[in-house]
């Protein structure tokens, strides 16, 4: 018997369980429209404070560039883990910041205010500066993505190494498509 | 192949040691040797064993058609998936929900609590906290998972919340991922599924953190080193045992490349070793794998990626060495020689089938062998564009691909490779391995496709029945519903009544739930499917009648640390059930020991408090099904207080006198031990039995207990045999104080084997030999009620039992030609078995009893020729 062809409906089972979290996996456009905030900065200082039962460590970032959201000089971004006083809490695979550190960030600033970074370590883009005039940026592979129900585009997955003009202009689109 | 079979020397080793499953793993040198050091939980600081998990009282944003409480079922599912690994001490259990944003608590164990979340962030969980290495481990003292305060999207009875579920849970046990297709590979290669949860990968892994007695003796192993062709050592290559079409167990290199996969059920296994693909969490390794770190917490790093290989076998799977595994036997040198690759070609195959009733797809693909053939999809990282140049075969029996292995584009979506197989009449189902090959490569997926004789079962109706006298049936008429199916309402079993062969339908009872709630009703198979899979947007519910919320009370409401207490529970619009229910005091400090329902609205409930315990109030919840009666603040640990000189008994400190388990009926010989349960000089009773002994009395129910010896710590007594069966309330009252009250369970009969004799009265033992021909006599204890009723501490006159007792000698069951009191004694009963001529002589054989279906200890015995 002829297998029935039909449209791909697949269930969104893009969910990465990573050694401490699941994620589900974005594409580009969803990392530009689900953010709140796009910037570029540079890591100057970390540190951690306890909020409910979670202990969250602070990164505070000097903002070299701003794509979306709130105008400003710094930016504080929260991630789960860190050390206060006695009580340390760890979280395998949440994005960590050095001082000194460039990166692209996408944001999301949820309800309670606080910033964190997108689909954990997926809206984290390393800035690597060569000899060249041009910087690049690099984020590793997030895997498969699949199509999910009701969306009228495939999700793709991508290995994403590219310059900053490029990312920076691939930003942009999106944003010019959202805007529309 | 001789060469190679050579290599693999069979050595028998006694002990464990290089084991390197997915654990989070220390060492303790980079340099080796790397014997590995885990995080795990330290039984010993564990309440039998159990490590509780709450989730917090505050509760998130739900789905429309969702529930809290409908989360709770899943959670407690979700645990329960854990718990039930017979070759692992560990217990996991549910603990209640607590307010975890503000609880102080010392014990170990683990929280699911709701943070904000950002999108693209499913949930996050693991060990967060751990106290320095003991006794060749890292104990684990808190876990956590992190779920989305947000779980509008999300449904709590979809599959995919489940299975993340289930595999946050096992991270937090101990576990990291895998590259088997079990519940703790990652979710693109996973084949476990809500109806089979997990795989023999995750109940290996756990069992090797904490092995049953008897757990390495009883599987087998294989060991050997991964190296390059120069021999230099591979670190973080996933070596794969699979049976063809049985279980998958895996191990990861060390640092030097040795490797050892231990737990092995016995069965012929092929062997491969596979790089997991590149990581794509900051920190982590290949796989995503938290790296193993040395003395001073650096990580060790993964070697880059390598070949793909086939033990004996290079690039072919059916060309492979079969290594047959058999318990407590280790295959030591099984090596492989990997050549270093710049990048996998092909990793991460998802793979998918259709399961009917316009259904989306589901992973991992589950394939039908009634009919000739069958298609499954696969989608991976390096597949797509190499579709046309890659061919497929399978490992396990039975099953052809066709077009020469070639998958093609499927219509929709080329990307997506189709591969069509092929059945015979004598293909079985179940497990069955893809190995991908491209340019010279193989990408190896195993539980690929999951082989199966009926399709997802589907319910097409569900009407309630009210037989008279008993509570509502449900009753479920669809397809592919079995007397092997589950049902489950909200994530609560519902217990299986019956099922009609004729009209396929099921009854069910439905587990208590909250008033008007809209349950989910799904069904499990245990091919692995569910009815999630063909159901997953508008499943059929139950509705529960309308009721009034649920309330509870709790007295006494405070508890001092350090000791064991008795706790009742009322409840107002309460359904409680015996099966159903779960008590927890929103702390890991205390910890609920046993609960016995008395009816809808009256529970009681012993409850051990860690003598480290915060001196705080804890919320008190109480879950039956999926109904939850929360009461914060309900119960308050206080600081040890009360006279030092008062009587202390603990949770089943009453034992039986033979057995020494807590299994006691009554007329039966017991023993209880405690602390100052005596203020006097230890003495010993004669015939008739006196109820106050050294000062001490005993009462159960407030009914006087006969004694035979008392001293500080111990008492030993026949309990009255006027007792009804259930909970009793157990007081001791030293002459000076009386104690806390405690529960103990009295249980229609508890056998219990002292001693055997011969009819000469010599004792017959492993050393004594019974002599077949003779009648021996067996002393016990516990073996129910007697005819002529007799009263506990007098003389027992003959009276024989009221249940047929039979003995088993040497695996044979005998009719005993008497068994009853013994006359003259208390508590004593007297089985003369006569031993038949014609049974067979034994060196080392075993006796024991059985009455109403419960068996007594074993004796170890001996049996000669007449």
């Amino acid at each position: 018997m002829r297998v029935v062809r039909r449209s791909l409906l697949l269930i969104l089972a893009s969910l990465v369980p990573a050694a401490a979290a699941t994620l589900e996996r974005l594409s580009f456009e969803d990392l530009v429209t689900r953010s709140t905030g796009i910037v570029r900065g540079r890591a100057i200082s970390s540190s951690a404070s306890q909020i409910g039962s979670t202990i969250y460590t602070r990164t505070r970032f000097e903002v070299l560039e701003r794509w979306k959201g709130a105008e400003g000089t710094q930016i504080e971004v929260f991630e789960p883990g860190g050390t206060v006083g006695r009580s340390s809490q760890s979280y395998s695979g949440v994005p960590r910041f050095e001082p000194g550190q460039e990166v692209v960030l996408f944001l999301w600033t949820g309800p309670s205010g606080r910033t964190q970074v997108t689909g954990l370590s997926q809206g984290v883009f390393q800035v690597v500066r060569g000899d060249g005039p041009d910087a690049r940026v690099v984020r590793k592979p997030s895997g498969e993505i699949l199509l999910a129900p009701g969306l009228g585009a495939p999700v793709r997955d991508e290995e994403l190494v590219m310059s900053l003009g490029q990312l920076s202009a691939r930003i942009r689109v999106v944003l010019e498509k959202n805007k529309r | 192949m001789k060469r190679l079979f050579q290599l693999a020397a069979l050595v028998v080793l006694a002990a464990s040691s290089a084991a390197a499953y997915y654990h989070f793993v220390h060492y303790a040198s980079r340099v080796g040797p790397y014997a590995p050091i885990y995080e795990k939980f330290d039984l010993d600081a564990l309440v039998n064993n159990t490590v509780y998990f709450y989730v917090s009282d505050e509760r998130p944003a739900m789905a429309a058609s969702d529930t809290y409480e409908a989360l709770l079922g899943q959670v407690r599912q979700a645990l329960a998936a854990w718990n039930n690994i017979p070759t692992c001490d560990l217990r996991v259990s549910y603990g209640g929900v607590a307010n975890v944003a503000t609880w102080e608590t010392q014990a170990p164990g683990g929280e699911i609590v709701f943070e904000e979340l950002p999108p693209g962030v499913v949930g996050m969980g693991g060990p967060v906290t751990r106290l320095p290495q003991t006794r060749g481990f890292v104990p684990i003292h808190r876990s956590r998972l992190i779920l989305s305060r947000d779980l509008t999207s999300r449904p709590s009875a979809s599959e995919a919340f489940f299975t993340s579920l289930v595999h946050e849970i096992g991270h937090a046990l101990g576990l990291q991922h895998t590259q088997t297709g079990s519940a703790m590979s990652e979710g693109v290669i996973r084949s476990a599924t809500r109806a089979r949860p997990l795989a023999a990968d995750d109940t290996v892994g756990l069992s090797l953190l904490y092995p049953s007695p008897g757990f390495l003796t009883s599987t087998g192993a294989i060991a050997g080193r991964v190296t390059t062709p120069s021999g230099r050592g591979l670190h973080l290559v996933s070596v794969v045992a699979v049976n063809p079409s049985g279980p998958v167990v895996s191990a990861l290199t060390a640092p030097d490349g040795s490797y050892r996969i231990e737990g092995l059920p016995p069965a012929s296994y092929i062997l491969y070793a596979q790089s997991p693909p590149p990581g794509t969490q900051p920190g982590l390794g290949p796989g995503n794998l938290v790296l193993p770190t040395d003395d001073t917490g650096a990580p060790l790093n993964a070697s880059g990626p390598v070949e793909t290989q086939f033990y004996g076998g290079g690039k072919d799977p059916h060309a492979s060495l079969p290594l047959g595994v058999a318990a407590g036997v280790t295959f030591e040198g099984v090596d492989f020689r990997l050549a270093e690759r710049s990048s996998l070609p092909v990793y991460d195959v998802t793979t998918y089938s259709f399961p009917g009733n316009n259904a989306p797809a589901v992973t991992p693909a589950f394939v039908n062998t009634t009919r000739t053939t069958g298609t499954l999809l696969a989608f991976g990282t390096g597949l797509s564009p190499n579709l046309r140049n890659v061919t497929v075969e399978l490992i396990g029996g039975g099953v052809q691909v066709l077009r020469n292995g070639n998958p093609t584009p499927y219509g929709p979506d080329p990307r997506f490779g189709e591969i069509e197989l092929a059945f015979n009449p004598f293909t079985s189902t179940g497990s069955r391995h893809l190995v991908f090959s491209l340019g010279g490569d193989v990408y190896v997926r195993p539980g690929a496709v999951q082989l199966v004789s009926r399709a997802a079962p589907l319910v097409r109706d569900a009407q309630i029945e009210t037989p008279v006298g008993n509570g509502p049936l449900l009753v479920l008429s669809g397809d592919n519903l079995g007397p092997d199916s589950r049902v489950f309402l909200d994530g609560a079993t519902a217990a299986v009544r019956s099922f009609d062969e004729i009209t396929g339908r099921l009854r069910v009872s439905p587990p208590p739930g909250p008033g008007g709630r809209q349950a989910v009703i799904s069904v499990y198979n245990p091919d692995g499917q569910s009815s999630v899979f063909v159901q997953p947007a508008a499943p059929l519910t139950y509705t529960y009648p309308a009721a009034e919320p649920p309330a509870i009370t709790v007295s006494p409401a405070a508890g001092p640390a350090g000791r064991d207490s008795v706790v009742e529970i009322q409840g107002v619009n309460t359904n409680f059930a015996e099966a159903h229910t779960v008590v927890g005091f929103g702390t890991s400090d205390v910890v609920t020991r046993r609960v016995w329902v008395l009816s809808a609205t009256r529970l009681l409930a012993v409850v051990s408090i860690s003598p480290r315990a915060a001196l705080v109030a804890t919320t008190v919840s109480v879950q039956s099904g999926t109904q939850l009666a929360a009461l914060a603040g309900g119960f308050r640990v206080e600081a040890a207080s009360g006279s030092s000189l008062a009587p202390v008994l603990a949770f089943q400190g009453l034992v039986n006198a033979a057995t020494q388990q807590p299994r006691v009926a009554p007329g039966s010989l017991a023993t209880l031990y405690g602390s100052g349960l005596s203020l006097a000089a230890p003495a010993t009773a004669t015939l008739p039995l006196p109820t106050t002994l050294a000062g001490t009395t005993v009462t159960l129910n407030d009914q006087p207990v006969p004694l035979l010896a008392v001293s500080a710590s111990q008492i030993n007594m026949q309990l009255p045999f006027t007792l009804p069966a259930g909970p009793a309330v157990l007081r001791v009252h030293n002459g000076l104080e009386s104690s806390q009250p405690m529960l103990v369970q009295i249980d229609p009969v508890a056998p219990g084997l002292f001693r055997a004799f011969s009819s000469g009265g010599a004792v017959v033992d492993a050393n004594n030999p019974a002599r077949l021909g003779d009648t021996i006599v067996l002393l016990a204890t516990g073996l129910g009620a007697v005819a002529p009723p007799v009263t506990a501490g007098a003389p027992a006159p003959l009276a024989t039992t009221s249940s047929p007792v039979r003995v088993t000698v040497g695996g044979v069951e005998l009719v005993p030609s008497y068994a009853g009191l013994a006359p003259g004694t208390a508590g004593l009963y007297q089985v003369n078995v006569p031993l038949p001529a014609s049974l067979s002589p034994a060196t080392a054989t075993t006796i024991w009893l059985t009455v109403e279906g419960q068996s007594s200890n074993a004796l170890a015995t001996a049996l000669r020729a007449p």
